[in-house]
């Protein structure tokens, strides 16, 4: 099962994520891929750590180009949180070049994907601002909309998530 | 009933509420913090949160407090989570707390909906 799971900041994404992945495996990844920069994002990475670890998640946390990453063995389903990082930590911490970093992270998850029986990503929705903005975060924008569509037309199911409810654009299970 | 109504801004939410439920609202961008326990409902909610917290008041403490010990209300809120991630502290706290409040008021309300160009979707429908 491959699950794409999206929604807009505090749409309830992340908490309907786990437990989508709880009902899927036992044995289960968190995939924390947000560099741990600025007390800010600290406290928050420590804060997400403590709940998932009472849910039941062994937390991996690597911010780096997902397809060198080599997953513990036995893996039944991994969370992969989330899509957003992904495309920013390849544009803005390692500079691929926005034109490639679509495909090059598709093959990533790819790649994650051939390590675990399930497979959940949650992405971001950060399209409806209407803000036009400087050219490196228009380049994020579009390099992380090209990931999603890729993702979405690959994955079994897209979730959308808003106040905590899903909304169920597709399911080809 | 407790009606929860969501959506992007200028989506004709506030229109739509009156048509279909017709109770009178408070103004979240306008009215005073404790009108909005006598009121139907609430109007643009993300506005009353954002003035809250500029006033440093938790919205948790005392109006979701009260909504959930109510009854009947409508609630009509903008979604306001779906753009870059603001650079100010207080602007991702807004958006944070205007998502996380319709989080919580979606698991006590009999119907959640969504409004597009003014048409609703039902999100939740609880059965009673």
């Amino acid at each position: 099962m491959r699950a794409l799971v999206y929604g807009g900041s505090g749409s309830g994404k992340s908490a309907f994520a786990e437990d989508l992945a709880a009902s899927l495996s036992d044995r289960r990844i968190y995939l924390a891929t947000m560099p741990a920069s600025g007390e800010e994002s600290k406290a928050r990475i420590l804060r997400h750590r403590a709940a998932r670890e009472s849910k039941g998640f062994v937390t991996v946390e690597y911010a780096g180009d997902p397809v060198r990453l080599r997953l513990p063995g036995d893996c039944g389903c991994l969370l992969l949180e989330d899509a957003g990082n992904l495309a920013a930590n390849a544009l803005f911490e390692r500079g691929v070049p926005p034109g490639e970093a679509p495909s090059m992270l598709f093959e990533g998850i790819l790649s994650l994907a051939g390590q675990t029986e399930h497979l959940v990503i949650v992405t971001v929705d950060v399209f409806s601002d209407g803000i036009c903005y400087r050219e490196e975060t228009q380049d994020y924008l579009s390099c992380l909309a090209r990931l999603n569509l890729r993702l979405a037309s690959w994955a079994d199911t897209l979730t959308e998530v808003v106040c905590g409810l899903p909304i169920y654009h597709k399911n080809s299970r | 009933m407790k009606i929860l109504i969501v959506g992007g801004t200028g989506q004709g939410k506030g229109e739509y509420a009156r048509g279909a439920y017709n109770v009178p609202l408070a103004d979240g961008g306008s009215c005073g913090f404790d009108q909005t326990a006598t009121a139907g409902g609430i109007n643009r909610l993300h506005l009353l949160i954002r003035r809250m917290l500029s006033e440093g008041l938790s919205p948790y403490d005392t109006l979701l407090k009260g909504l959930i010990s109510r009854e009947d209300w409508v609630i009509v809120c903008d979604e306001v989570g779906s753009g870059i991630v603001p650079a100010e502290a207080f602007e991702r706290d807004w958006r944070e707390a205007v998502g996380r409040f319709c989080c919580e008021l979606a698991q006590y309300a009999d119907r959640v909906e969504r409004i597009c160009c003014g048409v609703p979707a039902i999100l939740r429908e609880a059965s009673r």
